[in-house]
C-alpha cells in the first residue's frame, strides 16, 4: 500500500511536469483595416483663391463635407453624387474662410477627391485620410517672392503633436519653431517656411506625428503660379511619368525621412530604351536630393526610383510662368481615378506601363463615358490628352499602370498623381 | 493528612488522632448541630456523620417542617430561627449543616477549635464534592460588589491542601458553618427565603456587619452531595445574592450599586448571547422581579440589621474583588471560545505557561507574523484593484444581486452574480459601508484563517504541530497560491484560507453527543458555504475529501456530516449553473510553475511519506499534483478550485515533512530539509506585501471616471491581456475588453454572464471601430451607454491608429499609463425618448414619471417591469411609474435564498452545538 501511494504521488508529480500548460489566451486576430471612411483636403481656401473639390468614383450617394477651423466644424454640406459617380463641391458655396480645410465623410470608400485651387495660378492636390506615419511634401521654394506654406490640419477629435523636419540645398534644417507643433482638434495650423527658413531654392519637409493624426498639404506660391502637394508617405519604389512639355524643366526631388542615409538608383524609361541605374546617389538622412531630369531623359518618358530605404519622390515642373509638383506613384495598379484632371483645362494623362507586357488601357470620363482607348507598350509611357471638363477622368487597364496628369495652360502649370480606384 | 480514599473513615488511626486532640482541648464549648433538610434527600447519612463526630454536639436538630419522623436522639425543628430561639444560653455555637453533606469525623472539632482560636463569629468548612475523592467545591469565597461569588477555584480543581490556611473570607457556604448562637439569634437566623449559597452569603455579611469575624477552616472537611444545588446558577441563587447585598449595604452604597448592577446584568446578558446563552436575560429579569416582590421583607431585614450594625460597608469591600465577576467571566469565555475556534487543540488558549512552552505556539506566531508581512501593503495601502480583486459595491444593492437580483455585469444579465458578492456585501454592511477596510480586513483574516486552518486540518490527519502552521504559509504563498495571485484571483485566495476549515469539519472523530454532532453539521455547513461563496467549484471538495479519508481508513472521517453540509453549497449553485460548459472548457489562465519548484515539492512529499506520514503525505501529494495537473485542462472556475486544493495540499505536505517525531530517521531529516526549502520558496511570495497580487491597475487610473459618476453610463476597458482587466473579459480584435459602470469596477460585476445578443452587438461594434470603418465610433458605442473608452498603453498600437482619426471620441490625456477617450455622443443606460436620463436606483432605474417609453441599454428580458418591450438587443419600459426594476421570483433567487436559510440554520446549529460542549 505504501509503495502504491508513493507511485501514485510520483506519477502525478510527473504528470504535472509533463502535461503542457494551457495555451495563453489570445484574442482573435483583428480584421484588416477598412479603407478610411473619410478624406481630408487640407488646402481648401475660400477667400482670395477659389477651391473646388471634384469627386469621382463609386455609385450614386451622398458625402458629408465638414469645413473645420478653430476647433469646431464651421460648416457642413451634403454633397450629392450623381448616378455617374461624380460630383463637385465649390468651397465658396459653403464657407468664406480664407483657410478652410474640409473633411469629407465618405459613404463609399471607392470615391476619390481632389483639391483644385485657382487664383494667382492653379494647383491640384489629392485629398487623403492622412496618416500617423511621416508625411512628406516636396518641391517648395522660399526665396524672395515665393511663399511656401506647409498646412497641418487635424479634423479629428483628439489633439495632435508633430515635428516638421525641413531639408533644403543647405542640408537638414534646424529650426526649433518646427518642433512640437500642437495641432488642436478640428483645427488647421499653417507653417510658413518662407518666414522661418527663407532663401531656400528647393525645400522639402517631412511631418513626423508624435501624437494623434493629421493630414498635411503644402502650397507654394511663386507670384506667377501656385503649386500644391498633399503629404505622401514613404516607400522603397517610386514611379514618375515625365511629361514632354515645351519650356518646362523637370526635376526629380527625393526626400528620406528616416534617420539613415538612403542609397538609390534611377531607372530611366526613355521612349527608345530603358536605362537601368542611369543615376545612382545617396540621400542624406532626413535630407533631400534633386536630380534634374534633363540630363537623363530627353522628352517624355518615365523614371523609376529604387531605394534602399523609405523615401518620397515627386517631380517639380517649372517654367517661367508656372510651376507644379506632381507626386510619384509608389505602386502600379490597373485602375485609377483622376478627379481634377481636365478641370483646369485640357490635361495630359501620363500613363506608364512599368511591366514587361503591353497593356491595353481606356481613358474614361469621370462619369464613365469612354474618351479613348489606347495601348501602352511595355516599359513605356504614353501621354493621352483629356479635354477640359468639370470633373476628371478614370483610367482602366488590363495590366498594372502608373498614371499622373499635368495641365499646362495660360494660368500656369498644374498636375497630380492619380488615385487608385477601389 | 486525612485519608482521601475514604470520605468518612472511622478507622482506628484517625480515632487515635482525634483522641490526641481531645486531650489537648476539652469539650468545654457547647454546640448544637442543626441539620437542614434538603428536599428529596434522606438526611440519615448526614445524621450518621454528625453522630460519628469526635466532638459531640450537645444536641442534634433536624430543621425542616416537611420531614416526617425523626431518628432517635434527633429533635425536629421547623426552622433555624425557631430552633435558636429555643436554645439554652449555655449553647455557644450552632453548627448548621445541610442534609446532603457528610462531614469528616473531625470536622466539627476543627470548626470549634479554630473559631475559638481566632475568635470568629462564623466559621465555615472546606467543601469537597461528594462522590469524588478530593475535588474542591469551596474554601470560602470572595464576592464582587454585586454579590457574585468568586471562589478562585477552577472547575474540578483537586485539593492538594493548597488552600489549607485559616483566613477571613467574604462568606462561607451554608452547607457547613459554625456560628455563635447569640449572634445567630440576634440576626434572626438564616434567611429561609434564600437558596443555599445565597443564604451563606447573607448570613456571612450580616455577621460581619454586626462586628463578627467570618473565617474558613480548611481542616474542617465536608463532602457535599450538591443535592441542594451547586450554587453557581439559577435565578433563585442570583435573586438571593442580590437580596443579601440589598440588605447589607448602606443607602449611599445602594445608590450607585443598583444602577451598576442593572447595567452589568444587561451587558452580561448581551455578551452571553454570543455564547449561545439566551437564558441570562430572563434570569436577570426574574432576579430583579423577585427582589421587587420581596422588597418589604428586605426593608424589614435591613431595619433588623441596622440595630446590630457595628461596621460600615468598607468592611465588606475589604473582602470583595474589583469589577464584575460575571463580566470578567463572560469576557474570558468569549475569548476562550474565539481562540478555541481557531485552535482546536487549544494551543493558544492553554495556560500562559504552557502556551509559551509550546512549539506550536511559536509556529503559529511565526506563521501569523509572516502573513502580516505578506499582506502588509494591503493593510497599509489597501487592496489593489486588479483581476478579481475588486472593490465592494453598495452593500444593499450587492445583497439584492446576490439574492437573484439583476446582474449589472457588462450589458447586464439575469445570470447569477459571483457568490462572493453575498458575504463581501454582508461584511461591508457590518462595517457600515467602508469597503476598503472591509476588503483589507477580509484578506488579512482569510490569510490568518488559512494558516491556522492548515494547522487544524493537519492535526486531524495526525501531522499537527508547529510545522503545520508553517505549512499554512506555504499554502497561502506557495506555488498554487502564487499562480492564483498572479492572475489576480483574490477570491480564490480567500477560498484557500477557508478551505482547510471546511475540510477539517468533515474529518475527525465522531462527535460524542447528539448536540455536538448537530453542532458539527452546522459548522461544516457554514464553512462549506463560505468556501463555495468564494470558489464555487470547491463545493464538492469537502465531501470528496471525507470520502477519500474514509477510504484510507487511518483517519476518522465524517462523510455523513460532509454530505449534509454540502447543502450549504446551494448558495453557489445558480452561479455554477450559469457558467455551464465554461466550467470545463472555458478560457483557462496560465498554470505555470518552475519545474524545479514542482520537483522540490514532489521530493518533499515523497520524503515525508517515507519518513512515516505516508497516508497524510499521499493525501497531500494527490491534492497538490492532482490539482496542478488537472488545472491545466479545465475552465477557469474549476482551475481555481483545483489550485486551491493544491494549495491546501502544499500546506499539508509541509506539515507532514516538518511533523515532530519522537525519533528522527534519515528520511525524516531529509523531509524536514526539503520542507524547509519549500517554505523558503514560498516566502518569495511574501516579499511584495500584496499577497502575491499584481500591482493596482485600475483604482487610481479610473478615478477621473468615478468622480460624480452615478452608474448610468459605462466604460469600455481594453487590454492586451485578459488578466489585466478587472474581472472577466471577452476577446476582441487583437485585444480583450469588458464593460464596467462608470462608478468603477465592483465585485458584483466581476464575472460576465453568458454572451447574449447584446454582447454580439457590442462585439460587432468594437470590430467595426477597430477596423477604422467608422469616423464616428462614439455614435457606434452610444447605444451601449459607453461614455469612456479606456485602453492600457500596451494596446495603443491597435487602438491609437483608429481612435486618432475619428470625430466624436475626445482624447482625455490626463491619465498616466492609459489611453482615455470620452464619448461625446454618449447616451445614458436609461433614457426617455426625449433624452431625459433616469438615475440608477438600487438594481433598477428611476426618474420623473413620463408618458414616453424609457430605453434601457441592458440585455434585459421580460422580467423588467413595467411593460418590457424588446428592441434589438436592448429594450424599453413604460415610463409612467417613474421607475423600473427587475422583479419576479426566479429559480436562482429561490435557490440562493434556500442556501442562505440553510447556512443560517447551520450557524444556529453550530453555535448551539458548540455551547453545549462547555
Amino acid at each position: 500500500m505504501k509503495v502504491f501511494g508513493l507511485l501514485v504521488v510520483a506519477a502525478l508529480a510527473a504528470a504535472t511536469l509533463v502535461v503542457p500548460e494551457p495555451a495563453a489566451p489570445v484574442p482573435h486576430a483583428p480584421d484588416p483595416r477598412a479603407p478610411a471612411p473619410y478624406a481630408v483636403c487640407p488646402l481648401g481656401e475660400a477667400a482670395g483663391r477659389t477651391t473646388a473639390f471634384p469627386v469621382v468614383g463609386g455609385p450614386a450617394g451622398q458625402l458629408d463635407a465638414n469645413v473645420f477651423s478653430g476647433g469646431e466644424v464651421v460648416a457642413t454640406e451634403a454633397v450629392t453624387v450623381e448616378g455617374s459617380g461624380t460630383a463637385v463641391l465649390e468651397l465658396a458655396d459653403v464657407t468664406g474662410l480664407a483657410r478652410a480645410p474640409v473633411l469629407f465623410g465618405l459613404d463609399e470608400p471607392s470615391r476619390a477627391i481632389e483639391t483644385i485651387v485657382t487664383g494667382d495660378g492653379m494647383a491640384a492636390s489629392s485629398c487623403g485620410p492622412g496618416s500617423p506615419d511621416p508625411q512628406v511634401v516636396l518641391g517648395g521654394t522660399t526665396t524672395e517672392g515665393h511663399a511656401y506654406t506647409v498646412v497641418l490640419t487635424n479634423p479629428f477629435a483628439g489633439s495632435a503633436t508633430v515635428d516638421v523636419l525641413a531639408a533644403s540645398e543647405v542640408g537638414t534644417e534646424s529650426e526649433p519653431a518646427l518642433e512640437g507643433i500642437v495641432v488642436p482638434p478640428r483645427s488647421v495650423v499653417p507653417v510658413d517656411l518662407h518666414s522661418l527658413l527663407p532663401g531656400r531654392q528647393l525645400i522639402s519637409a517631412a511631418v513626423i506625428t508624435n501624437q494623434g493624426q493629421i493630414a498635411v498639404g503644402a502650397l507654394h506660391g511663386s507670384g506667377e503660379d501656385i503649386s500644391a502637394m498633399g503629404g505622401a508617405g514613404p516607400s522603397l519604389d517610386w514611379y514618375a511619368p515625365v511629361p514632354g512639355l515645351e519650356g518646362v524643366s523637370v526635376t526629380l526631388v527625393l526626400y528620406a525621412p528616416g534617420t539613415a542615409e538612403v542609397p538609390f538608383q534611377l531607372d530611366v524609361y526613355a521612349p527608345e530604351d530603358v536605362f537601368e541605374a542611369a543615376h545612382e546617389d545617396v540621400i542624406p538622412a532626413r535630407g533631400q536630393i534633386a536630380v534634374p531630369l534633363a540630363d537623363l531623359l530627353e522628352g517624355p518618358g518615365a523614371i523609376r526610383v529604387v531605394s534602399a530605404g523609405p523615401v518620397v519622390a515627386a517631380l517639380r515642373l517649372e517654367r517661367e510662368t508656372g510651376n507644379a509638383v506632381v507626386p510619384g506613384v509608389p505602386v502600379p495598379g490597373p485602375a485609377w481615378l483622376l478627379p481634377g484632371a481636365g478641370r483646369l483645362g485640357a490635361a495630359q494623362i501620363l500613363v506608364f506601363n512599368p511591366g514587361q507586357v503591353a497593356v491595353s488601357a481606356r481613358l474614361l470620363a469621370g462619369s464613365g463615358g469612354e474618351v479613348e482607348t489606347f495601348d501602352v507598350p511595355a516599359s513605356t509611357m504614353v501621354a493621352v490628352t483629356l479635354p477640359e471638363r468639370p470633373v476628371g477622368a478614370r483610367v482602366e487597364g488590363d495590366g498594372d499602370l502608373v498614371v499622373t496628369w499635368v495641365t499646362a495652360g495660360e494660368g500656369g502649370l498644374a498636375g497630380d498623381s492619380a488615385q487608385p480606384a477601389g | 493528612m486525612t485519608d482521601r480514599m475514604n470520605p468518612v473513615p472511622p478507622d482506628n488511626a484517625d480515632v487515635a488522632a482525634v483522641e490526641e486532640v481531645d486531650e489537648r482541648q476539652p469539650e468545654a464549648v457547647s454546640v448544637v448541630a442543626a441539620v437542614t433538610v434538603v428536599s428529596g434527600v434522606d438526611p440519615q447519612k448526614t445524621l450518621d456523620a454528625v453522630a460519628s463526630q469526635d466532638y459531640s454536639p450537645t444536641s442534634v436538630r433536624l430543621i425542616g417542617a416537611h420531614h416526617e419522623g425523626a431518628p432517635a436522639g434527633v429533635v425536629l425543628n421547623e426552622d433555624v430561627a425557631a430552633m435558636v430561639a429555643g436554645l439554652d444560653a449555655s449553647v455557644e455555637y450552632v453548627w448548621v449543616l445541610h442534609g446532603d453533606a457528610e462531614p469528616r469525623p473531625d470536622a466539627l472539632r476543627a470548626l470549634v477549635n479554630e473559631a475559638e482560636r481566632f475568635e470568629a463569629s462564623l466559621a465555615g468548612s472546606k467543601l469537597l464534592v461528594g462522590g469524588t475523592l478530593d475535588t474542591l467545591e469551596s474554601v470560602g469565597s470572595a464576592t464582587d460588589v454585586f454579590g457574585e461569588p468568586y471562589s478562585g477555584l477552577d472547575e474540578g480543581e483537586v485539593d492538594l491542601e493548597q488552600y489549607d490556611v485559616v483566613r477571613d473570607v467574604a462568606f462561607v457556604s451554608s452547607v457547613s458553618l459554625l456560628v455563635r448562637r447569640d449572634l445567630l439569634r440576634g440576626l434572626r437566623g438564616l434567611d429561609s427565603d434564600l437558596a443555599p449559597v445565597a443564604s451563606g452569603l447573607d448570613l456571612s455579611q450580616r455577621v460581619r456587619i454586626a462586628g463578627g469575624r467570618v473565617i474558613v477552616v480548611p481542616s474542617s472537611e465536608v463532602f457535599h452531595q450538591r443535592r441542594c444545588g451547586r450554587g453557581d446558577g439559577g435565578w433563585r441563587e442570583q435573586s438571593g445574592r442580590l437580596r443579601a447585598m440589598l440588605k447589607a449595604y448602606r443607602p449611599v452604597t445602594l445608590l450607585w450599586m443598583v444602577p451598576f448592577a442593572l447595567a452589568t446584568g444587561l451587558l452580561d446578558s448581551l455578551a452571553s448571547l454570543l455564547l449561545g446563552r439566551w437564558r441570562l436575560a430572563p434570569r436577570y429579569f426574574l432576579t430583579w422581579g423577585w427582589n421587587v416582590g420581596h422588597l418589604p421583607s428586605t426593608v424589614a431585614a435591613r431595619r433588623t440589621l441596622a440595630r446590630v450594625r457595628q461596621v460600615g460597608d468598607e468592611e465588606l469591600f475589604r473582602y470583595q474583588v474589583r469589577g464584575s465577576v460575571r463580566l470578567r467571566q463572560v469576557g474570558s469565555e468569549l475569548s476562550d471560545r474565539l481562540l478555541t475556534m481557531f485552535d482546536e487543540d487549544s494551543t493558544v488558549s492553554r495556560r500562559a505557561t504552557e502556551v509559551w512552552n509550546s512549539a506550536s505556539t511559536w509556529g503559529i506566531l511565526a506563521a501569523l507574523i509572516v502573513v502580516l508581512i505578506g499582506v502588509r501593503t494591503i493593510f497599509l495601502g489597501g487592496l489593489p484593484v486588479v483581476g478579481y480583486a475588486l472593490p465592494f459595491g453598495d452593500p444593499v444593492t450587492s445583497l439584492v444581486r446576490f439574492a437573484g437580483g439583476w446582474n449589472a455585469a457588462g450589458l447586464g444579465t439575469s445570470a447569477a452574480v459571483h457568490p462572493s458578492t453575498g458575504p463581501t456585501a454582508l461584511l461591508n454592511l457590518l462595517m457600515l459601508d467602508n469597503p476598503e477596510p472591509a476588503r483589507s480586513l477580509l484578506t488579512l483574516v482569510a490569510f490568518s484563517l488559512g494558516v491556522v486552518g492548515i494547522g487544524r486540518l493537519a492535526a486531524r490527519l495526525d501531522i499537527g504541530g508547529p510545522g503545520a502552521y508553517l505549512g499554512g504559509i506555504a499554502a497561502m504563498f506557495g506555488l498554487p497560491a502564487t499562480t492564483l495571485a498572479t492572475e489576480g484571483r483574490w477570491t480564490a485566495l480567500i477560498g484557500i484560507g477557508l478551505l482547510p476549515w471546511a475540510m477539517a469539519a468533515v474529518v475527525g472523530p465522531r462527535p460524542v453527543t447528539r448536540r455536538h454532532y448537530l453542532g458539527s453539521v452546522g459548522w461544516a455547513m457554514v464553512a462549506l458555504a463560505a468556501v463555495t461563496c468564494f470558489v464555487p467549484a470547491l463545493a464538492v471538495v469537502p465531501l470528496l475529501f471525507a470520502l477519500a479519508v474514509a477510504a484510507i481508513g487511518r483517519f476518522p472521517s465524517r462523510p455523513l456530516i460532509a454530505s449534509i453540509a454540502t447543502l450549504g453549497a446551494l448558495v453557489g449553485v445558480p452561479y455554477l449553473l450559469s457558467r455551464g460548459p465554461a466550467l470545463l472548457d472555458g478560457l483557462p489562465f496560465q498554470v505555470s510553475g518552475h519545474p524545479l519548484s514542482v520537483l522540490v515539492l514532489a521530493v518533499t512529499v515523497l520524503l515525508a511519506m517515507v519518513a512515516g506520514s505516508w497516508r497524510a503525505g499521499a493525501v497531500a501529494g494527490v491534492m497538490i499534483f492532482g490539482g496542478l495537473t488537472l488545472a491545466r485542462v479545465v475552465g477557469p472556475d474549476v482551475q481555481e478550485a483545483l489550485l486551491a486544493v493544491a494549495a491546501v495540499g502544499v500546506g499539508l505536505a509541509l506539515g507532514a515533512a516538518l511533523r515532530p517525531r519522537p525519533t528522527r530517521t534519515t528520511a525524516s531529516w531529509a523531509a524536514a530539509v526539503a520542507g524547509g526549502v519549500v517554505l523558503l520558496i514560498s516566502l518569495a511570495g511574501v516579499g511584495g506585501g500584496r499577497a502575491g497580487l499584481p500591482p493596482d491597475a485600475w483604482e487610481h487610473g479610473l478615478q477621473f471616471m468615478t468622480v460624480d459618476a452615478e452608474g448610468v453610463e459605462r466604460a469600455l476597458l481594453i487590454s492586451p491581456e485578459p488578466d489585466r482587466l478587472p474581472g472577466e473579459s471577452r476577446p476582441g480584435p487583437g485585444f480583450w475588453y469588458r464593460l464596467i459602470d462608470t462608478t468603477g469596477p465592483t465585485i458584483d460585476q466581476m464575472v460576465l454572464g453568458p454572451p447574449d445578443e447584446g454582447d454580439v452587438a457590442l462585439q460587432a461594434a468594437i470590430e467595426e471601430i477597430a477596423t477604422g470603418a467608422t469616423l464616428e465610433p462614439g455614435q457606434v458605442l452610444a447605444p451601449f451607454a459607453v461614455r469612456w473608452l479606456v485602453s492600457l498603453e500596451e494596446s495603443a498600437e491597435l487602438v491609437s491608429p483608429v481612435l486618432d482619426a475619428q470625430l466624436d471620441l475626445n482624447s482625455f490625456p490626463f491619465v498616466e499609463d492609459l489611453l482615455v477617450y470620452e464619448n461625446t455622443a454618449v447616451r445614458p443606460v436609461a433614457v426617455t425618448d426625449q433624452g431625459v436620463p433616469w438615475r440608477r436606483e438600487g438594481t433598477g432605474f428611476a426618474g420623473t414619471p413620463t408618458d414616453q417609453r424609457v430605453r434601457l441599454a441592458i440585455a434585459g428580458n421580460e422580467r423588467w417591469e413595467p411593460d418590457w418591450q424588446q428592441e434589438d438587443w436592448a429594450g424599453t419600459v413604460d415610463g409612467g411609474q417613474g421607475g423600473t426594476a427587475y422583479s419576479r421570483l426566479s429559480a436562482d433567487r429561490v435557490t440562493v435564498l434556500a442556501g442562505v436559510v440553510i447556512v443560517l440554520a447551520g450557524l444556529v446549529l453550530g453555535v448551539w452545538g458548540r455551547s453545549g460542549r462547555r
